[in-house]
């Protein structure tokens, strides 16, 4: 009697710290709004470097609306509304939110936009732009981490967002011109093939740097005539250099 | 009861080789499993487990001297026990310093691991510690047996290590310990009994003791293989690679330079390709990497069918030297074309140099190859893939540091590629405190008297955002120039692409035609100029634009008259690599750590210079842990009798401790270079220390009955003169030896350190032996400040060094031997 009696109080307890599915909700949201205000107030910090001292409003109103805790494994749930990057398996990381928050504006995504994105990861990238675009193709090459993306974002009903395995290094010609091109997958050097898929006026943008410290974001612009430029967007406040300047 | 003396060395000297042997391989396992420098840290803390034995020697000085036979098999066996055990525990502990910045959880698992790996140091520190407090009147062949242990202990680790992977060695080590016990155990006496061990402990205990060193001994061979295998962090580049379908390992080789994996993907081509061009539009040959412990060492080209030079090497920022000669030869007018260049290749198991100089159609190549498993690998397994390039007549093949063929060789060449600083990759794991000696001031210069009339030395690298890794070698290189007269202003050039820069250093100054080409050919791969003797800011940001052409007006200010302002005022430190400081990596500055670490969730992590904030923390951990270890025997005592004298003691022990490691790390450093193969010259050097040592040790006692009166004093002032004296005997070594064949040099080198190692051998067990006429219960206690202080100089020989050179190192210790001679216990 006693027994059962305390499984029951376990059980109850147990409820009780999870939560009803509003409540919790509602938890995730508010933790989510505190994580927009880090991230406001980091790219306050860098503005000098970024270049400006605000992201669009659409970035953060779609940072705001994806669900990150569905993208983070569950042992790491309790973290997903922190500005860190987190672990997924196989030495792959979801990119802290400050840092997915200047890729996505870098690419100044438009609602008509095509974007490709090389290196799905857990999916929370391309959960952002599918957002902000109309549509975003995305291509991994780990079976086991492009699986469960794929049915990650379908759960949560992305379905602007089409998944692939595979090679990224050839891009998706089938889809091609691509108005921007997001490559989150180490890169050796720039991909021919993804240069040749993007867009005259299109953006590349490629995160240099290690799994949980991105060192600068290089901005590829390819311009009309089809030649291209890169930049370097260093995210961290790190002037003046010399005691001179 | 009565021991056999010999018989007991013996043990303890195996005791100390195996433990000695356990530490060299631990390191080579952490390196595989982690990286580097976590590995330093890891280990360098795990080695407190001799300062600890110290403790409990104290604490139970009289219940273990009581049962000394049966305490000393007891820890002999459990260290062979724990050895293997512990390292596989510690490899459960899902540690990953790549992420100690997010999750403070990180640093409970590095505790854990240090408490694990401390376990075997402290069972084999607490038997050697109760052999020396046990015989402490004859401590000086107690310590000849450990200091000679040792010296075979580094030897046979790194011979086992290029013959097994590391895991067998755990095996051997962990068979040492139980043979080490089973060896203590038998030494009484049996034609000499007297009462004692058997008396304290019963014979139950004793048949337990021997039990478990034979069990010791018996589970070295039958630990599961899979247990001590090393696991490779998830982030290290094999494991993301192995991740991918359809890539296999199809060669491996392990040897004390590091395990090497060939990565073929057949399904999914690797397509490495550093830096290259954004105008390339074609196709990258099939390629497999080599990988040294989980990274990537060489990326090897497939051979076209047609015999045809990959496309894209000519599109990677690495082929300006060779552009830049072949430009200039086409400029000569008519006639038959010019030979193509003589080139050294330095590092030529990485494969680009080597792959750009067939491409280019050198007329000869000297492939500098250090690690002989590497070139093994390119003659075995890769030989047909790769089109068989050491089998081309006008290859060359040296097995030797690349720093030792710059001072060897007496040709010159056209070009002379360095490898790449750095090495190939920098993701933030990059080795800030890993020490190289080619790309000093002093191998730069080397290199520009080894290069043609109109020769070039080129040395690429990866790019850093804000630049540092460009700077430091260009202040090396101005430093090198100026060697020569010459003026760097007009004798060097640079450009980037958006992830490499190359610097090209040339004899003779870069004419308007040299500048032609350069211009050209940056065009044409819509590369960058960083810097060419009269550029304009204008042209430094074409193509990979940053917000400020920071590369460009670097180089300016240093090549320039304010070049020691624009060092010093530099948020990094830029100061010149030199064979002092021979850290190319090392850009820290306490300056700026506050403002990186606020800044460290928007990008500052990756400017923090993890390498070296790992060394601090190594020393500021170790001097906390040393407080207790120290600090918690010496109330113990206190608390039984007053402890006059301790502090003297304390003092002399501890000066000891560190004077003698930074003796011996400074001058290991020394000869390595003068040596030039890396790790049989740090193996003989080492093990030659530490044996003449021994021998010192040894005959410490026969020099107190010579001179009774002041031997400490004495030995102290003659290591003083000695240390001061090769110090200046080495640079001359190097300048007159470095030509000489190997035969010669390492006796040379045995011979430079021979009778500064056997004085440096005396002061511990003549202070012992000091000890333990007036406070014999002071021993053990200070075995354990020795211990400790051994940690801590490891650690501060290389932040002096970073700092201030090896030079001070040698000064420092200097000073320490002349703190110990005037308080000697």
């Amino acid at each position: 009697m006693r027994c059962s009696a305390a499984v029951a109080g376990l059980l109850l307890g147990l409820g009780l710290l999870s939560g009803s599915g509003p409540a919790r909700a509602q938890d995730w949201q508010r933790q989510r709004s505190r994580l927009l205000e880090i991230v406001r107030a980091d790219v306050l910090e860098t503005q000098r470097q970024l270049g400006k001292d605000r992201l669009a409003d659409r970035v953060f109103d779609a940072l705001g609306r994806v669900p990150r805790h569905e993208f983070v494994p569950p042992e790491y749930r309790a973290y997903s509304y922190q500005n860190r990057p987190l672990a997924i398996g196989y030495g792959q990381t979801i990119s802290q939110p400050y840092i997915v928050a200047i890729m996505t504006d870098l690419l100044e995504p438009e609602a008509d936009d095509v974007v490709l994105e090389v290196g799905t990861g857990s999916g929370y990238q391309a959960a952002v732009l599918a957002e902000l675009v109309r549509t975003v193709y995305t291509i991994e090459i780990i079976p086991e981490l492009g699986a469960e993306a794929r049915a990650r974002l379908e759960r949560l009903g992305y379905d602007n967002v089409a998944p692939r395995i595979g090679d990224g290094y050839y891009g998706w010609p089938e889809h091609a011109p691509f108005d921007s091109v997001i490559v989150t997958a180490a890169a050796g050097h720039v991909p021919p093939p993804l240069v040749e898929q993007l867009r005259p006026g299109g953006r590349m943008v490629i995160p240099v740097g290690s799994p949980f410290s991105v060192q600068h974001l290089m901005v590829l612009t390819k311009h009309a005539d089809g030649s291209v430029t890169s930049r370097q967007v260093l995210p961290v406040a790190f002037v003046p250099l010399t005691g001179r300047r | 009861m009565r021991l056999r003396p010999a018989r007991l060395s013996l043990a303890v000297g195996l005791l100390s080789g195996a433990a000695l042997a356990y530490q060299i391989l631990l390191m080579r396992l952490f390196s595989i499993v982690q990286w580097h420098h976590f590995a330093y840290m890891v280990i360098s803390l795990a080695l407190l487990g001799y300062g600890a034995s110290g403790a409990l020697l104290t604490l139970f000085r009289r219940q273990l001297l009581d049962r000394f036979r049966t305490a000393f098999a007891l820890f002999a066996a459990l260290f062979g026990l724990l050895g293997p055990a512990c390292f596989c525990l510690a490899q459960r502990m899902r540690l990953n310093p790549l992420e100690m910045i997010w999750e403070p959880r990180q640093l409970g698992a590095i505790g854990a691991v240090y408490l694990l790996l401390a376990l075997p140091f402290l069972c084999a520190g607490t038997a050697i510690g109760l052999a020396l407090a046990r015989f402490e009147r004859s401590a000086h062949r107690i310590y000849r047996a450990d200091l000679v242990g040792a010296a075979l202990g580094a030897m046979g680790a790194i011979g086992a290590l290029y013959l097994w992977p590391p895991a067998t060695g755990l095996r051997m080590v962990g068979a040492a310990g139980g043979l080490a016990a089973i060896l203590g155990w038998t030494a009484r006496d049996r034609r000499r009994p007297g009462a004692g061990d058997e008396a304290a402990t019963g014979p139950r205990a004793g048949r337990a003791t021997a039990a478990l060193a034979s069990g010791a001994v018996l589970l070295a061979v039958l630990w599961p293989a899979g247990w001590l295998e090393p696991r490779m962090s998830e982030y290290k580049a094999l494991s993301k690679v192995l991740a991918v379908p359809g890539t296999e390992v199809v060669a491996e080789r392990s040897s004390p330079l590091g395990a090497l994996a060939v990565v073929a993907s057949p399904r999914i081509p690797f397509r490495m390709a550093p830096g290259l061009s954004l105008a390339f539009s074609g196709e990258l040959p099939e390629q497999r990497l080599i990988l040294r412990d989980g990274e990537v060492a060489a990326v090897v080209d497939g051979a076209d069918p047609g015999g045809a030079p990959p496309g894209y090497l000519r599109y990677l920022p690495a082929a300006l030297p060779f552009e830049l000669f072949e430009r200039a030869g086409s400029r000569s007018g008519p006639g038959p074309p010019l030979p193509g260049p003589r080139v050294a290749v330095l590092g030529a198991g990485s494969g680009t140099g080597l792959a750009l100089a067939l491409a280019y159609g050198a007329a000869e190549i000297h492939a500098v190859e250090v690690d002989p498993r590497l070139l093994e690998l390119w003659t075995g397994e890769l030989a047909a893939f790769a089109a068989r390039p050491y089998d081309d007549p006008r290859l060359r093949r040296h097995a030797i540091d690349p720093r030792g063929f710059l001072g060897s060789t007496r040709r010159s060449f056209d070009l002379i590629l360095m490898p790449p600083v750095g090495g190939g990759t920098a993701t933030g794991t990059a080795d800030s405190m890993g020490e190289s000696y080619v790309h000093t001031v002093e191998a730069l210069a080397l290199a520009i008297g080894r290069s043609s009339d109109h020769g070039l030395v080129a040395i690429e690298g990866e790019i850093t955002a804000p630049p540092r890794v460009s700077l430091k070698l260009v202040a090396a290189a101005a430093a090198a120039l100026e060697r020569w007269d010459l003026d760097p202003r007009r004798h060097l050039a640079a450009i980037r692409s958006w992830s490499r820069f190359v610097v090209v250093i040339k004899r003779s100054a870069f004419d308007p035609r040299d500048v032609a080409s350069l211009r050209a050919f940056c065009r044409e791969r819509e590369f960058d100029l960083a810097y060419y003797p009269g550029m304009a800011a204008a042209e430094a940001n074409r193509f990979h634009l940053l917000d400020e052409p920071e590369l460009f007006r670097g180089i300016a200010a240093l090549l320039g008259p304010s070049r020691a302002e624009f060092i010093r005022g530099y948020k990094f430190d830029i100061r010149p690599t030199t064979d002092d400081r021979p850290y190319p990596l090392h850009f820290f500055r306490w300056r700026t750590l506050g403002e990186l670490v606020r800044l460290r969730m928007t990008g500052g992590a990756a400017l923090l210079d993890w390498g070296y904030l790992v060394v601090v923390a190594t020393l500021l951990q170790a001097a906390l842990a040393g407080l207790v270890l120290i600090l918690l025997p010496l109330w113990w005592l206190r608390r039984r009798s007053p402890a006059a004298g301790a502090g003297r003691a304390g003092l002399y022990f501890l000066c000891l401790g560190l004077a003698f490691l930074l003796l011996e790390i400074a001058f290991i450093q020394r000869l390595t270079l003068f040596l030039a193969h890396p790790l049989l010259a740090a193996g003989v050097v080492l093990a030659g220390f530490l044996l003449f040592a021994g021998l010192g040790s040894g005959a410490s006692r026969r020099l107190e009955e010579l001179w009774p009166r002041a031997p400490i004093p004495s030995v102290a002032a003659a290591i003083v003169a000695l240390a001061l004296a090769e110090l200046g005997l080495l640079g001359w070594l190097f300048e007159r030896g470095s030509a000489w064949p190997l035969a010669l040099k390492l006796p040379a080198a045995l011979g430079a350190i021979a009778p500064l190692a056997f004085l440096l051998g005396m002061p511990f067990p003549l202070g012992l032996r000091r000890l333990a006429a007036s406070r014999g219960d002071l021993v053990p206690w200070a075995w354990g400040v020795n211990g400790w202080a051994s940690v801590l100089a490891a650690v501060l020989a290389t932040l002096l060094a970073v700092h201030f050179g090896f030079t001070a190192v040698v000064l420092s210790a200097c000073a320490l031997y002349l703190v110990a001679a005037a308080t000697p216990p």
